[in-house]
């Protein structure tokens, strides 16, 4: 890319480090940065330093929080005896969405995966155990992903726990609600058929 | 004819660099000299339809030598509306995927939308060569009847991939043994279910090849086919799995399961692999085939679209009529059967010459399709 500035250039390499952001887009998005008023530029440049400065990972499940500990932790409205495991921060606002979950969460940071060289000491297993072993816990909710990786981890995680006498259950798997069975995708309803229950 | 595939257009896929071919919806014949092009578009049709080619598991070997991708479209009417394939790949070996101009994000979307068998000379390997090849022949038949196999199939694969880097961690002690178990369950419970829907579709072609191999040898020959499955159950698997741990976790290979699976052919009782003569190893091939066919009629209530290359040539007089009484609909109850057929002469189809779309493909110039031999192409 020659010919362009110096900054120019170091915006464009920065931007182009994003997730899903190939070289064309980082250069739209430099050019669209610089088309902006100036307050836009250093507020956007202000809110990423802020975000990355305040907020941090939460020491007992794991949660992007401010506060430490965070909100679900802390909060007492929330049952402590339930504790729901996720592959990923992110997935904590999906099941958030949902309202209808009213325990706590466990961020593994990750999944299983000897291939990606992910093995039970990368993930934040042993800090499940401590959080179990201090007591009060019920069920543990396996919500790590559907697919290989996510599978195993379930299945670890569930012959770690039985042992101790605490119910390991994994999230469903079916159609999506609001759809038209005619659209369901078929290997998705044959796991729907299967996993049925009775009214 | 409930399914037929109308036209097809090919863009720099093996020797067309630009070609569009209508067929009839009875027997397409497709004549022209060697290396004219004939089976790539047998081979084009049949990657439609599995997104894979019958010849090479390398797709980027598809492209023409002088180009960086290839494009094929097909028009099919199936049940009354039309169906649009397209598959495109680029020298990086990705394929781009569309069903009636939707992408489509996996291959079990496209795979049995229009169900193909294909007749080849490869077909031979199926029972002379290693297991592989019938592993190969069950999983595009059953692919194509169900897409769960499909998908179970592709997850089976890849768990493969995870437990052998496990077990190749464990040999370097960075992985504990235990964690294998997690891995051997997953193993254990995507290879039963393809264990026990080969069993199921093997036990079936086995019911229906005995009657066909009878009528094409004239009663004097029996055949058997017999799935051999790593495991029955899957306590046994797992037994299994136990007893080869050590041996595996030395080689980081997983030696047992589907993926190592094989089926027994048996002719009057004997092993055909062993003792059977050139002869009888291609009419057992070929009753295979059929069996293919009539199997996927039974679970479409149609028959597929045939592909048949080259196969004519090898045929007796008899086997030959035969066939062609299948493909113009003269044998059961259905009617003609869309198919495609290369040869080099026309004689074979005399007594149904009256029946049949006959094809030139010889507007186009010979090629090589091997990159290596470009020097040498006239």
């Amino acid at each position: 890319m020659a010919g362009y500035s110096r900054a120019l250039q170091e915006l464009i390499s920065a931007l182009n480090k994003l997730p899903g952001i190939g070289p064309k887009t980082a250069q739209r998005l430099a050019f669209y940065i610089l088309k902006s008023s100036k307050e836009d530029a250093v507020g956007l440049s202000d809110s990423i330093v802020r975000a990355r400065e305040r907020l941090k990972y939460c020491s007992v499940c794991g949660s992007i929080t401010e506060k430490d500990p965070c909100d679900y932790c802390q909060s007492p409205g929330r049952d402590k005896s339930v504790i729901c495991v996720v592959e990923l921060p992110q997935d904590i606002f999906v099941i958030e969405k949902t309202r209808g979950f009213k325990g706590v969460y466990h961020v593994l940071m990750g999944a299983l995966s000897p291939l990606d060289g992910v093995g039970p000491d990368d993930l934040k297993i042993k800090q499940l155990l401590e959080r179990i072993k201090k007591g009060g816990v019920k069920e543990i909710i396996v919500a790590t992903n559907p697919n290989v990786e996510g599978e195993a981890t379930a299945m670890y995680l569930s012959r770690l726990i039985h042992p101790l006498n605490i119910k390991v259950t994994r999230l469903a798997h079916g159609i999506p609600m609001g759809g038209d069975l005619e659209y369901a995708d078929e290997v998705t309803l044959a796991m729907a058929l299967e996993g049925r229950t009775e009214i | 004819m409930i399914l037929n595939l109308k036209y097809i257009v090919l863009n720099n896929f093996r020797c067309h660099r630009a070609l569009k071919v209508s067929f009839s919806e009875k027997v397409n014949v497709l004549t022209g000299r060697n290396a004219s092009g004939k089976t790539n578009i047998l081979e084009a049709i049949f990657f439609l339809s599995t997104t894979k080619s019958h010849r090479t598991s390398v797709t980027k070997e598809l492209i023409n030598k002088d180009s960086k991708n290839f494009y094929i479209k097909g028009e099919a009417v199936k049940n009354g509306s039309s169906l649009i394939l397209e598959i495109g790949c680029s020298l990086g070996g990705k394929k781009a995927i569309k069903l009636n101009h939707q992408k489509i994000r996996a291959r079990r979307d496209i795979v049995g939308q229009m169900p193909v068998v294909f007749f080849s000379p490869e077909d031979l390997y199926m029972v002379k060569e290693n297991p592989s090849f019938r592993r190969k022949f069950l999983d595009i038949l059953i692919s194509q009847i169900d897409h769960r196999y499909l998908l179970n199939l592709q997850k089976y694969q890849k768990i493969i991939i995870e437990r052998n880097r496990a077990l190749s961690q464990v040999r370097e002690r960075v992985l504990d043994i235990k964690m294998l178990d997690v891995w051997d369950e997953q193993v254990i419970g995507a290879g039963m279910e393809i264990i026990r829907r080969r069993q199921d579709i093997v036990s079936k072609l086995n019911r229906i090849c005995l009657v066909i191999h009878r009528e094409m040898t004239g009663g004097n020959e029996e055949i058997s086919l017999e799935y051999s499955p790593s495991a029955g159950t899957e306590d046994s698997y797992r037994k299994k799995l136990e007893e080869k741990k050590r041996q595996e976790i030395e080689q980081g290979i997983t030696t047992t399961g589907p993926h190592r699976d094989d089926v027994y052919i048996f002719f009057n009782g004997m092993n055909l692999r062993q003792f059977g003569s050139q002869g009888q190893q291609r009419t057992v091939a070929l009753s295979m085939k059929l069996g293919e066919l009539e199997l996927m009629k039974e679970e479409f209530n149609e028959y597929p679209i045939i592909l048949f290359d080259d196969v004519m040539s090898e045929l007796d007089d008899e086997r030959r009529e035969y066939f062609l009484e299948i493909l113009s609909g003269k044998r059961g109850d259905n009617g003609p059967i869309q198919s495609f057929i290369t040869t080099t002469g026309l004689k074979p189809f005399e007594s149904i010459k009256n029946n049949i779309n006959i094809i030139k493909v010889e507007k186009i110039a010979p090629c090589f399709n091997q990159r290596d031999t470009t020097e040498h192409a006239v």
